[in-house]
């Protein structure tokens, strides 16, 4: 959102979110442009400008000349009543025209949550919500994200979404569009019909009919044309050493969440939790290597002035020339003042060594998210850690004089018991009393241990995909229980809204009839659901009765495992006997060796890739 | 408007320069308007340090724990206010020649946000005194009228104005405050429809002299005079600060 009056940017919260002219914003002429993207972060400007993946596909479109992408957020509240008073459309960021002026409105979806947010955008664009009430005036509306896995609650709102990973299938797409314009041949069903059976990771909603059984699941997903692709296979970079890299960055010049350098190391994830989509989707592991990655760093030090840089990835210290990287950086890092910091470290490599070289590790708080409180219930969710190595980790913390320490555990995962519960609390004090029995402990400083807890969200393309959520009661029953065991003031207890991971669970495994409700609610104004003073649990039960959907047959039911889901209109690559033989290993509470020591066969290695730890694919 | 880098200057290290035997402040002049204004104070602050270790400025570190480099502002903008006079110091360790760092510098920025001047800084903040101001009132009505009342409240004997304060409860109460002393070389016109005002107003980075948010005098005319009240799509007004003066309020900061 560009706004160009000064009176209606001087009487709003935060002016700087929507006056744009940062450094580094890309403008173009556009006599040169034959296609314009408007990138849409259904959030606010300081959440959507620290997301990684917007900087990368913003600068893969950029790198085309003839392709001018802009950026565009979401406005708060205050923003969005002055635009309703005055007619003002949403604009984008760098030229500030509306966004109904584009061509392509990209939209990408992080969380489920962001969904009102989304249909506010577009309401707020002067976009009718629906594709099918979109003529060849309004611009191809497609979306993408992790989100784009199962979208059929929202897929009545895009022409199109982008499958896995978008550097080159984007640019494919746009370059589509242009060369049907240039040839006088497009209109808009031809080029989304074109689109979907030409290019790999394009899914068109409105070119599959969807059937139901009179138990409400679903019947069929038939493709309306033969050469359009039965099942959607997302994309994926298959060498990351070559993959669309950033090197100029936008810089904000409001403060934004996340204020630093974030290098990718590697995408995917070796380790296969059941509940983990990320874990699932981003399949296979691609590392990039240290030397590129050095490079990478030095680049986007030099581009941004940044002081910090935090190592991204799914699971960071899995990454297997950790220290090497590590040692490479800091060879620079140091003495030109910047920091290093790793977001996310598994018990199992938080040694003293990685502590010494991460001032992050070194000065930031010690935070494990062993994520069941039982060694019976991690076994059934692979979360390959035991209670030993969390001791062990803790005591490396306390070794060096730390005193607090934070735990992350889910509730309401498959097979739980009140037992799987009283290790939480147990577990935590197992940390407690670790402290006081270590001997280089800060003398006379009492420990103090957090442990959050979220509510279980069954997600497709995961082993847990046909799983039933709690429901509201029993959830509010465990959380109590739960705080009822923990009874020691050193330990503090905080759970998430159970209320917010209900709606969660009925949006993250919905189907196309989920659609009226998500209009209704954004008529009704929902806005900014992810955001806690905006969620109202009462009025989105609301919504859903007053649709006349049956909310709990999405998230409350066990699903049959040879049900048509949603999803299955899309393939992540990873294959749904992988998915029912990984459930039958959890309720045998067995679990699954990582991708680095064994493959399970999972099947995305017929993807490729460089660097992964898969077995090549058959030749055929 | 440019706004993406001009033609790169040739590679460069910070190293190529000597260092000094103490370290010493540089001090630069820049420009801060447009889509700028709307950053507040803090937000320039912390961008500015990022935009210096971009440019490869031979900046000086604290010693300790948590080294940081050593920038002062002078002169606090609102959000809202742009200028052309904005006075920045940075303490730098290597005698690197300070318009050759400018132009480092302005290679890294937008031009909404330039670098002007540079040089060895031989006075201190606290010397300016004096801050010049032009103020462009679009408000419906405006007229020859409209400019010569404004007229007669700035160069009235009694400039007063309400400002905010607090008393030992913490509850906040508006208390009259006669300006008139720290107001002064008004002038105001009429011209393609907005009422234009130029004037200096008393500045002070430490309080020493009192210190007038050019805001306020808008807030004034807004209350005296109901202005800027109607549609905010057709009225706007605008606030830059042009100029710099030590305490004679006519020699140039420097
Ligand atoms: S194919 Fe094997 S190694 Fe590759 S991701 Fe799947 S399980 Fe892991």
């Amino acid at each position: 959102m560009k706004i160009k009056n000064t009176s209606i940017l001087k009487s709003v919260e935060k002016p700087g979110r929507y006056s744009a002219g940062e450094f580094g914003q890309i403008i173009k002429d556009k006599k040169d442009i034959k296609a314009r993207w408007a990138f849409c972060f259904p959030d606010t400007y300081e959440i959507g400008m620290s997301n990684l993946g917007v900087r990368i596909l913003y600068g893969a479109l950029n790198s085309e000349p003839d392709i001018w992408c802009e950026r565009a957020y979401a406005p708060w509240t205050d923003m969005q009543e002055k635009m309703r008073e005055h007619d003002i459309p949403l604009t984008a960021h760098e030229s500030g025209d509306p966004l109904g002026d584009f061509d392509i409105v990209g939209i990408t979806l992080q969380y489920e949550m962001c969904y009102t947010t989304t249909l506010k955008m577009l309401e707020l664009a002067k976009i009718p919500l629906y594709a099918k009430d979109r003529g060849e005036e309004f611009p191809i509306i497609i979306g993408g994200g992790p989100c784009a896995y199962n979208a059929e609650p929202i897929a009545d709102f895009f022409d199109c979404f982008s499958i896995g990973e978008g550097e080159e299938n984007l640019v494919e797409f746009t370059r589509l569009y242009i060369e049907m314009k240039e040839r006088g041949t497009y209109n808009k069903k031809d080029f989304l019909h074109r689109a979907a059976a030409e290019i790999g990771g394009i899914y068109v909603p409105s070119l599959y009919d969807v059937t139901y059984n009179d138990d409400g699941t679903i019947k069929a997903y038939t493709p309306v044309y033969p050469d359009v692709p039965r099942r959607v296979l997302k994309r994926i970079m298959t060498d990351m050493d070559k993959s669309y890299f950033p090197d100029k960055v936008v810089m904000p010049y409001i403060e934004t969440v996340h204020d630093r350098i974030m290098l990718e190391v590697y995408r995917g994830c070796i380790r296969g939790c059941r509940f983990c989509q990320a874990g699932m989707v981003y399949r296979p592991v691609r590392e990039k290597t240290p030397e590129v990655l050095n490079e990478q760093a030095k680049c986007l030090y030099e581009a941004t002035g940044y002081d910090e840089i935090s190592l991204s990835s799914l699971s960071i210290s899995d990454y297997s020339r950790l220290s090497e990287l590590t040692d490479n950086l800091l060879e620079w890092t140091d003495k030109n003042m910047v920091s290093l910091s790793l977001p996310s470290l598994r018990v199992d490599s938080f040694t003293k060594e990685l502590m010494d070289k991460i001032s992050t590790v070194r000065t930031g708080g010690l935070t494990f998210a062993p994520e069941a409180g039982s060694q019976r219930l991690r076994d059934v969710i692979n979360k390959n850690v035991c209670e030993a190595d969390l001791l062990r980790a803790v005591n490396v913390g306390f070794d060096a004089g730390k005193t607090s320490c934070k735990l992350y555990f889910m509730m309401g995962l498959p097979t739980e018991t009140y037992e799987d519960l009283d290790g939480i609390a147990e577990l935590a004090k197992a940390v407690i009393e670790a402290y006081y029995e270590n001997p280089n402990r800060q003398k006379g400083r009492a420990p103090s241990v957090t442990v959050s807890v979220s509510c279980f969200i069954p997600k497709p393309f995961t082993p847990f995909q046909w799983e039933a959520q709690d429901s509201m009661e029993t959830f509010v029953e465990k959380q109590k229980y739960l705080e009822s065991k923990i009874t020691d003031r050193k330990i503090r207890y905080v759970h998430h809204d159970a209320r917010v991971s209900h709606v969660e669970a009925i949006l993250a495994r919905g189907d196309r009839r989920l659609a009226p409700a998500l209009a209704l609610a954004c008529e009704r104004g929902f806005c900014f659901d992810a955001w806690d003073e905006f969620f109202h649990y009462d009025e989105w039960i609301k919504v859903f009765e007053d649709c006349g959907i049956d909310y709990n047959f999405y998230s409350n039911r066990v699903w049959g495992e040879d049900e048509v889901l949603p999803w299955d209109v899309i393939d992540c690559g990873v294959t749904k006997e992988f998915l029912k033989r990984e459930r039958g290993n959890a309720y045998a509470e067995k679990t699954t060796p990582s991708c680095r020591e064994k493959c399970s066969g999972c099947g995305v290695n017929k993807l490729g890739g460089e660097r992964t730890w898969c077995p090549k694919k058959e030749q055929n | 408007m440019v706004s993406q880098k001009g033609t790169k200057l040739k590679p460069y290290s910070k190293d190529d320069y000597p260092m000094l035997s103490e370290p010493k402040y540089i001090r630069f002049k820049f420009r801060k308007v447009g889509n700028l204004q709307f950053i507040s104070h803090l937000d320039l602050q912390k961008a500015m340090a990022k935009v210096l270790v971009r440019a490869k400025a031979p900046l000086w570190y604290s010693k300790g724990f948590n080294p940081h480099p050593k920038l002062i502002f002078a002169l606090p903008l609102s959000v809202g206010a742009q200028s052309e006079c904005e006075y920045l110091d940075v303490r730098v360790e290597r005698a690197i020649p300070p318009l050759e760092l400018m132009e480092h510098i302005n290679d890294e920025l937008t031009e909404e946000l330039r670098f002007l001047d540079a040089y060895y800084a031989q006075t201190k903040l606290e010397d300016i005194y004096w801050a010049e101001y032009d103020f462009e009132i679009v408000t419906e009505g405006a007229d020859e009228n409209l400019a010569r009342e404004i007229e007669k409240i700035l160069t009235a004997e009694q400039v007063i104005i309400l400002k905010k304060a607090k008393d030992k409860y913490k509850n906040i109460f508006f208390k009259e405050q006669d300006i008139a002393p720290y107001v002064r070389d008004v002038s105001v016109g009429f011209e393609d429809g907005a009422v234009k005002i130029n004037a200096k107003l008393s500045a002070s980075i430490n309080q020493t002299h009192p210190h007038i948010n050019p805001e306020t005098i808008v807030t004034m005319l807004k209350e005296k005079l109901g202005i800027l009240s109607g549609d905010v799509t057709r009225e706007q007004y605008d606030i830059i600060r042009t100029r710099i003066y030590f305490e004679d309020g006519a020699t140039d900061f420097r």
